[in-house]
């Protein structure tokens, strides 16, 4: 090993730091987007120039999803190209072996001897890969199996000791985050710290998350702790121009939570429901039946809505409010 | 290999266990939960953790400190405090050593301030869980859980998953899933494979599967019709006011009973309700 690892002050706070983000942002991100927001961060605190994430079946054989991030080459060459000598891969191989370990390729064999390489040679220079971090988890009785390199493309300079403890210290929390966004998928979001308080009857604060807190502050800009604005506190909270706090009173302690506030909210919950169907292009009468409701109803539920959202008609509440709803 | 850093792998699991086990642990346990984790890498003799609100902590919200010996200046000591200015929100944590025995590192401060931002979030996110418990949901909880595609080949399964799949077949082995009715499954949306100990639940979003896994229970044994009225029972309902509700004759919802009782193995409603809210209590069954 070329130095002595130590943790500094800072290193171990933007490591922690780093943690409780991708813990708290589980939730946040959609599936697709989540390895690329995971590396961007991961980046900042362990700065390498490209990366490949992937999961899969039985090692090898099937890759479920994979994300290759920063790279100079579109995503399919690259895997392409790798898909020529990935059973051969030694690193892939040493890290097979060393499940949750990470190995540094520099470690196995000098560089110089990783570019010799008939296969590997030719992919590293093409793809600009000088130093390689390569980090995988194996689960042996569902064959799954998921994997974590991260490149750097200056031979001036490599990995350090340091680095490697890091990257192992992190590849578990990459993974678990990851692992549970990909479950959170199209379920109903549960409870998140970020966009609720917690408090007593008379508004004392057990709890503010980060996303509470700024959209809190939006609309009481010199509020401070230790007490919530009182008028938050009414039984069923209440709705600020730019945003509603519905409050949830319990046994001993109150749940508010903070939305940014859209339009719908002024709608009632048929007239929710009316919308949604007209968003998703059903007619007047598959609505209706769909609702168990006639279809006079339904039109008078329609153009309640068209006028309270200041729509002309379905058209323009598709293209101003489609996305929204999904 | 040079000396342990505070980035090792114990110190990594314990990060990951106290972002787990927010959502398992009952409130009035958790603080001393935590500490016994947090003895796995650093090593003390008693603790102290207090959580306060208001300028100086003057209200204060919890307060941890089980079993203190009598404290002497002898005592070496390990602090480590968060202290949030726009709300006030405070989070303090004392570990005391024996007298006698050697004092703190700076490099074990260094670790309990690392640590203190994640025992802290998931103390208040235990609290929340504590206050709104999810509903079976994946996306909070790590359920027994899993995807797949429409040939039954596994793409992601969590442990708890494995574990229960496991239950029912000891020999599996991935990454072909067991059931081959999962590649007849067709046009529909939704699918209910019932095991001998388990049953699964899959759920079809485009061109994957959701699959959740939950244990069996005698209540799956239950017809549609003899778990509506098991339900009605259970709830405290009368044989007569059930029969009204569920708009069937009392002899029916009399014979219901009877199979109710044989299948769940009960013999009076006491024990009905009794093991009802035992599975419920269990959160396994709705």
């Amino acid at each position: 090993m070329p130095d002595t690892p130590s943790a500094s002050e800072n290193q171990s706070a933007e490591l922690s730091h780093f943690i409780l983000e991708l813990y708290r942002h589980i939730g946040t991100i959609p599936q697709e987007a989540y390895k690329a927001w995971a590396l961007d961060g991961l980046k900042r605190v362990l700065p390498f120039d490209s990366a490949f994430w992937a999961e899969g079946a039985e090692f090898g054989a099937t890759i479920v999803d994979a994300h290759i991030h920063n790279s100079i080459h579109p995503a399919n060459e690259w895997l392409a190209d790798y898909a020529q000598f990935k059973e051969a891969d030694p690193l892939a191989l040493a890290v097979f072996e060393n499940k949750g370990t990470t190995i540094y390729d520099a470690d196995l064999m000098p560089r110089e001897a990783w570019l010799a390489d008939p296969l590997y040679g030719p992919f590293c220079r093409k793809h600009q890969i000088a130093y390689t971090l390569c980090t995988m988890d194996y689960d042996p009785t569902t064959t799954l199996v998921e994997v974590i390199s991260i490149y750097r493309a200056d031979s001036e300079h490599p990995f350090t000791a340091a680095e490697r403890e890091q990257m192992q210290f992190l590849f578990p929390h990459l993974l678990e985050t990851r692992r549970r966004n990909s479950q959170a998928y199209g379920s109903p979001p549960g409870p998140m710290l970020d966009d609720i308080a917690i408090c007593e009857g008379n508004g004392l604060l057990h709890h503010a998350g980060e996303k509470f807190l700024t959209t809190l502050q939006k609309e009481f800009p010199h509020w401070h702790g230790p007490l919530l604005p009182e008028k938050l506190l009414k039984t069923h909270g209440i709705k600020t121009c730019n945003a509603v706090f519905p409050n949830q009173p319990s046994s001993a302690l109150n749940l508010v939570c903070s939305q940014e506030r859209s339009p719908f909210d002024m709608l009632t919950p048929a007239e929710q429901r009316v919308a949604k169907l007209l968003i998703a292009g059903h007619s007047y009468q598959d609505g209706a039946a769909q609702l168990s409701i006639g279809i006079s109803t339904f039109n008078k539920h329609a153009s309640t809505l068209y006028r309270k959202l200041n729509v002309e008609g379905r058209n323009e509440l598709t293209h101003r409010f489609g996305s929204r709803l999904g | 290999m040079t000396k342990e850093t505070i980035f090792n792998d114990r110190t990594s699991a314990l990060i990951l266990s106290l972002h787990r086990g927010k959502e398992s642990c009952p409130v009035t346990e958790f603080k001393g939960w935590v500490f016994k984790q947090l003895g796995q890498v650093l090593d003390f003799d008693a603790a102290s953790w207090r959580s306060s609100v208001g300028d100086d902590g003057e209200h204060l919200l919890d307060d941890y400190s089980p079993d203190l010996p009598k404290l002497n200046d002898k005592m070496p000591r390990l602090c480590a405090s968060q202290t949030d200015e726009l709300t006030t929100l405070s989070e303090h944590v004392t570990l005391y050593r024996l007298a006698g025995k050697r004092a703190f590192t700076s490099e074990e401060h260094l670790l309990l301030e690392m640590l203190l931002p994640h025992m802290s979030t998931s103390y208040r996110q235990n609290l929340l869980y504590a206050m709104q418990p999810p509903q079976n949901d994946p996306a909070t909880g790590f359920g027994a859980y899993a995807i797949c595609n429409a040939a039954g080949i596994l793409h992601r399964a969590s442990a708890a998953f494995t574990e229960l799949l496991l239950l029912e077949e000891p020999e599996w082995q991935g990454p072909l899933l067991p059931w081959k009715a999962i590649a007849t499954v067709g046009r529909r949306r939704h699918l209910e494979i019932k095991g001998s100990r388990i049953i699964v639940n899959l759920r079809r979003s485009e061109k994957l599967f959701h699959l959740h896994i939950r244990a069996r229970t005698p209540i799956d044994d239950l017809s549609l019709a003899e778990l509506k009225v098991a339900r009605a029972l259970a709830n405290g309902s009368s044989y007569k006011t059930a029969a009204q509700h569920l708009k069937l004759s009392p002899s029916t919802v009399n014979n219901h009973a009877a199979n109710i009782y044989r299948k769940l193995g009960v013999h009076n409603k006491a024990a009905l309700v009794g093991l009802w809210q035992e599975l419920e209590g269990s959160g396994k069954h709705f």
